[in-house]
């Protein structure tokens, strides 16, 4: 029977996966916007991706972001080839234009106040995916996976300050898509 | 609020984390510290990312997306051969149901000699292994594991409790056309995995079922018979813990298989009617 070298247990590379597999699911099923036939796929180029590059990964502790990182880029790719939705994302905030959008930040009653508990994850579900894709990667690496924004930049490629203004504006469109959900469940009420 | 605002947030993004201590830095936390307007703000950012995440359904991988991934690196392994790095000290629930397939593989090619030549037998063999399409259950709760695998088995078992090793959860399978159930234990950074499945031919000759350890592809299994039934101890722990778990699997069951014989009550067994 045929069996690789004792030296390299050969199912490492599965434990690896089988450990990640649930979260690296449902992240890819967060980048492409809900569509579980989109997240299979994807999450099958990642595995087999990640299979071919299994060897530089080099510290068996950085496995998860390891994955991750090719996780998102793969998405990346794809959605960069797709080319759908560039025209709604313009650049990059700079940093005046992000100290700006900082300033005019008002406080606000959170999402939790306003709305029950199923209404809040179906809206802050549907928001997500609605959002661009370069957004919701930023938001669903730190907010859901709990990543540093570091990590999230290099996974992302792009500088921290980049990540940070991309998950203020995921976090402002979040807020204000609820704010309308509380606005239009009040208004319901009242009628 | 100031045009001081935008810039302390800025610089004080994400609020948590240690920065270098620059003059800019030391500003805009002093200016944080006497604008109510931008506590506010970083307060409203902390819970805003815990709504998001708490929001966030904590979906699993259904079964046939994780069984078809499993069988793409295994069809990808057999192209280019495997991956060399160092091991891993999580056991894979997936990895280790093919081991179990490879136990019958060892078990029932002891008997053909010539079928150890063809290196492909346990490759054909994991095509056989399949989910049946349930999601599994996670779960650190005996009885709740106990209850959903009640109608979904063809023989009674007995979930384990054991005093070192953490419940996970649990899901059925299907190995070669026999029906059997994985039960997951955390082991520290460890996964045990804990298989039982039906028809196994052979019967034990003594009331007392005897270990059998082998080790296969770096990881050790020990194993026991009974009467139509298959139990196998999986994981990257030593032969003597797998022992030790294995002594308590034999224990638990003697002794809930007595109590039910007395009262037929006892609700960590489970068949099908």
């Amino acid at each position: 029977m045929a069996r690789p070298s004792h030296s390299t247990p050969p199912r490492a590379f599965e434990e690896l996966i089988s450990e990640h597999l649930d979260s690296l699911y449902r992240t890819a099923l967060r980048l492409v916007a809900g569509r579980s036939a989109d997240a299979e796929d994807l999450l099958q180029d990642t595995v087999l991706r990640a299979f071919e590059h299994f060897s530089q990964l080099r510290l068996q502790d950085a496995g998860r972001s390891w994955l991750f990182a090719i996780l998102v880029r793969t998405n990346l790719n794809r959605v960069r080839s797709e080319n759908r939705r560039a025209e709604q994302f313009g650049a990059d905030l700079s940093d005046r234009a992000f100290e700006e959008a900082l300033t005019a930040w008002r406080s606000n009653a959170t999402p939790e106040e306003c709305l029950d508990r199923k209404e809040l994850e179906e809206r802050v579900t549907k928001t997500l995916d609605d959002l661009h894709p370069q957004l919701r990667a930023a938001v669903v690496l730190t907010d859901i996976e709990g990543f540093s924004h570091r990590e999230a930049a290099r996974m992302l490629e792009v500088p921290e300050g980049t990540v940070a203004s991309r998950v203020f504006r995921a976090r402002r469109e979040l807020r204000e898509a609820l704010k309308e959900t509380s606005r239009g469940l009040r208004a319901r009420e009242g009628t | 609020m100031t045009a001081d605002c935008g810039r302390a947030r800025r610089l004080l993004w994400p609020d948590n984390g240690p920065r270098n201590a620059t003059p800019q830095v030391i500003a805009a936390q002093e200016h944080v510290e006497s604008c109510p307007s931008c506590a506010d703000f970083f307060e409203e950012m902390s819970r805003l990312s815990d709504d998001i995440r708490r929001s966030v359904p904590q979906t699993v991988a259904p079964l046939e997306v994780r069984d078809r991934l499993f069988k793409e690196v295994s069809r990808a392994r057999t192209r280019t051969g495997s991956p060399s790095r160092p091991n891993t000290v999580l056991v894979a629930a997936a990895a280790s149901a093919a081991i179990l397939l490879l136990i019958f593989g060892i078990r029932s090619f002891s008997r053909d000699n010539s079928a150890q030549q063809r290196p492909l037998i346990p490759l054909l063999a994991e095509e056989h292994a399949r989910a049946l399409g349930e999601a599994g259950i996670r779960s650190s709760d005996p009885a709740v594991v106990s209850r959903w695998l009640n109608g979904r088995l063809s023989f009674a078992m007995h979930v384990p409790v054991f005093s070192e090793a953490l419940l996970r959860g649990a899901r059925v399978l299907e190995v070669e056309k026999r029906r059997g159930v994985l039960i997951e234990y955390a082991l520290g950074n460890n996964l045990i995995s804990y298989f039982v499945v039906a028809d196994h031919p052979a019967a034990p000759t003594s009331p007392v079922p005897s270990l059998e350890e082998t080790a296969w592809d770096g990881y050790h299994v020990v194993s026991w018979i009974e009467p139509g039934l298959l139990h196998a101890l999986v994981g990257n722990v030593s032969d003597s813990k797998l022992r030790m778990l294995a002594r308590e699997c034999i224990e638990q069951a003697g002794s809930t298989m007595a109590a039910v014989s007395g009262s037929r009550s006892v609700s960590t067994l489970n068949a099908v009617n």
